[in-house]
């Protein structure tokens, strides 16, 4: 028995959570030309990644990541190596430091939204119409105009019935009045800060502006006109997904009139809701409810463009080019789709986040499919799990505002803005010796007062060499004694799996120029270059001289073309010229990177070395 | 390879420059955050994990950010509101009043700020809006949480 109460004791004593550690990794990303050729750090808790990054301005500011967004941004697009050194932490202090980071990101973001609502404010007084931080978010989902037939929709009626038995008779029309009240009410104090003190510990809360509250409220009252004067969806804004896999059967349509009826309450409460910005979610909701009635009623799965406006494409010449390479993406997502929709209809109850998971990768397969069908310009980025089309404000919405008040307010938010700017390059200015990428992890891990030997001695380690500011000084000072893994690049883990299946010989032949190399293609991002130079040190000055006539030849087509293409070529050769100096002396900065990929899958953000 | 890396330094520092540099077109007060919208797909996020895990995830952002406001905020609903309402939408939800899994994580997030007592009461019916079944979810959230 004693024995038993021992190793009872010794069992909880060495499982108790104050002693159990967990890894904290420490990134240091590999060189490459582009936006981080002297290399790059970031922090890694379990699924999060959080770095630090330059912005225009002169200010360097905390980004965080998913992993996989992570991986796949400067992994595998940028084709840079990681080096991953863990260090364990207590529990406690894991989940401290976490927290901290956690918080100093909502806090630098919240620091964003009141810039943003000043520059709102500012454009709102000044009537910029146009820009989209005015826009009527959700309202562009929809027509301008009623429908000609004037037939309400089903849902549209069950919208309005729900409405009468909700609210009473004539709802819509005394909500109108309610908020057009409470539009000409607005106070006109029309920007109420007049002490900014920001801060790295306090979050900021953002004034609800005049230009806001304006805009929100016009939105809900566009909102009420669209479902009481019955405006359908916008054509453009939806698709119907074709083929088999997408068909519905009688269970799968009954699941969706299921759904449907939960969103269709779910929309008659938003309306009463206190949120400043409903008229934003009810219009997104209304699209989905009207997206599924098309759904129900023809049988075959219809979704809305998720889209978000403006985003990157691939011009049709392109698509040709990366064929194979967006075949294979739709290939992969068609399989996740059918595996989706599946889960989707045997949930017990369908729920909103995962429709609109479905709704997205639908997106993404069928833009796809329909720019290879069709040899049209591919969207490749931008899906929201929320569609959201907006329109510009109407004019005839804009209030009654005094002129001389006007002019006042737009000094004060000019002045504010003035001092906005002062305070945040004060805490953020970027410098290249004292506030960049490395300084401020190991300056917020400092400041994050965690009193933990493992940080304490990791900090020392850091201050005690004076060129840790350099990212892979930095990652060598605090690896001396912690376990280090790689991970490779995209390119690395293509040429591993080549030299493996075919003759080292025709490999080395076929892949060390970029001529013939089967998986690079040459991309914008990349300077002009002949030979890749970062597998192989010996070859390598060898290779760079060849690199660096490779760039000055083309400096001359640059200097031709010149008048013709504002110098983007002259760039690319210049440097070119400056990635090639470092591989005469055995040095490489430069390995190619790649624009468009393979979706990742989760077990390639996991800490492995076939990773 | 101490000796290589800092000659490595000396010769590169002045060529390039260390650290990551946005290339968002935005400016650069705006655009804290994480890898720009306009340049990331779904080809990297969560399309593989699984609907318990998207759900865990997004719960853990609501209860962090509910965390971080009420430990470094004065209370201003809507600052608030619209911190939630975005983290909803990234997650596809529109109405996240009625969302169980927001309400629930609001409560554990207010939990894990230590609220408690009146305060917390108050925190809850203002934003739940006085909704019984509202108030039921983040007290089951705010219970459940350690």
């Amino acid at each position: 028995m004693t024995i038993l109460l021992f190793l009872c004791a010794v069992f909880c004593f060495i499982s108790s959570p104050q002693l159990s550690a967990k890894a904290l990794e420490f990134l240091y990303i590999n060189a490459n030309e582009g936006t981080a050729s002297g290399g790059h750090v970031a922090l890694r808790f379990e699924k999060e990644t959080f770095h630090f990054q330059h912005y225009d301005g002169g200010i360097i500011r905390i980004v965080r990541d998913l992993n996989l967004d992570f991986d796949y941004q400067y992994r595998y697009l940028e084709n840079r190596s990681f080096y991953v050194a863990s260090v364990d932490l207590t529990s406690p202090a894991f989940k401290q430091l976490h927290e901290y980071f956690t918080k100093q990101f909502f806090l630098q973001k919240q620091q964003d939204k009141l810039l943003k609502e000043l520059n709102r404010s500012l454009l709102f007084f000044k009537q910029e119409f146009d820009h989209p931080l005015l826009s009527l978010q959700g309202a562009g989902l929809f027509n301008d105009q009623p429908s000609r037939t004037g037939n309400k929709s089903s849902a549209q009626s069950k919208l309005l019935r729900l409405f009468d038995e909700l609210y009473g008779d004539d709802f819509l029309h005394k909500k109108q009045l309610e908020l057009s009240k409470k539009k000409s009410a607005i106070p006109n104090d029309l920007w109420q800060k007049n002490r900014l003190l920001l801060s790295d510990a306090l979050f900021v809360n953002v004034p609800y502006s005049f230009a806001s509250q304006t805009i929100d409220i016009s939105n809900q009252l566009l909102f009420l006109d669209v479902i009481s004067q019955g405006f359908g969806l916008n054509e453009k804004n939806y698709f119907t997904a074709e083929g088999a896999d997408f068909k519905l059967s009688k269970t799968e349509i009954a699941q969706l009139k299921i759904f449907q009826t939960d969103l269709l309450k779910s929309l008659t409460r938003l309306v009463d809701s206190n949120r400043p910005d409903w008229g934003k979610s009810a219009f997104a909701l209304y699209a989905r409810i009207l997206s599924l009635e098309l759904s129900i009623q023809s049988g075959q799965l219809v979704f809305l463009d998720s889209f978000k406006e403006g985003v990157v494409a691939v011009k049709a010449e392109e698509v040709i080019k990366y064929k194979t390479l967006f075949q294979a993406q739709n290939d992969q997502a068609l399989s996740y789709l059918k595996k989706k929709k599946q889960q989707l209809f045997t949930a017990k109850k369908i729920k909103e986040k995962d429709y609109s998971l479905l709704e997205v990768v639908s997106n993404y397969y069928h833009e796809r499919q329909r720019g290879l069908n069709y040899f049209q310009a591919i969207r490749v980025a931008g899906e929201k799990r929320l569609a959201v089309k907006t329109i510009s404000f109407p004019e005839a919405m804009y209030p009654e505002l005094d002129k001389q008040e006007v002019i006042a307010a737009i000094k004060h938010l000019e002045d504010y803005k003035q001092k906005y700017k002062q305070q945040i390059i004060a805490m953020y200015a970027y410098n290249i010796f004292s506030r960049n990428c490395v300084t401020e992890v190991f300056r917020n891990i400092n400041q994050s007062g965690i009193d933990d030997k493992t940080l304490a001695k990791l900090n020392s380690q850091i201050t005690s060499d004076f060129a840790t500011f350099i990212p892979f000084r930095a990652f060598d000072s605090l690896a001396e004694n912690t376990r280090v893994i790689q991970k490779k690049s995209f390119r690395e883990q293509v040429l591993e799996k080549m030299y493996a299946d075919e003759n080292d010989v025709k490999v080395f032949l076929r892949e060390f120029n970029t001529l013939s190399a089967i998986d690079y293609k040459f991309n914008e991002r990349d300077s002009v270059f002949l030979f890749f130079t970062s597998e192989n040190i010996w070859s390598r000055p060898l290779l760079g001289v060849g690199n660096l006539l490779t760039a000055a030849g083309y400096s001359i087509y640059g200097g031709l073309a010149l008048p013709f293409d504002s110098g983007k070529a002259l760039r690319s050769a210049g440097m070119g010229v400056v990635m090639s100096l470092p591989e005469l002396v055995f040095f490489n900065i430069r390995k190619g990177s790649y624009q468009y990929l393979l979706p990742l899958t989760a077990k390639n953000s996991i800490n492995s070395n076939a990773g | 390879m101490k000796m290589r890396s800092f000659l490595l330094a000396a010769i590169i520092l002045p060529l390039t420059q260390a650290c990551s540099f946005s290339t968002s077109s935005e400016s650069s007060s705006a655009s804290s955050g994480s890898t720009s919208d306009s340049v990331k797909s779904i080809s990297s996020p969560s399309s593989s994990t699984s609907s318990e895990e998207d759900t865990k995830d997004y719960q853990v952002q609501v209860m962090n950010y509910t965390n971080v406001y009420f430990t470094s905020a004065e209370f201003d609903s809507a600052t608030y509101n619209i911190g939630i309402s975005e983290l909803a939408e990234a997650a596809g939800i529109a109405n996240w009043e009625d969302d169980a899994d927001t309400l629930t994580a609001i409560g554990k997030g207010l939990k894990k700020d230590n609220i408690t007592g009146s305060l917390y009461e108050a925190y809850k019916i203002r934003i739940s809006s006085k909704n019984v079944t509202r108030m039921n979810l983040i007290q089951k959230g705010y219970e459940s949480q350690d």
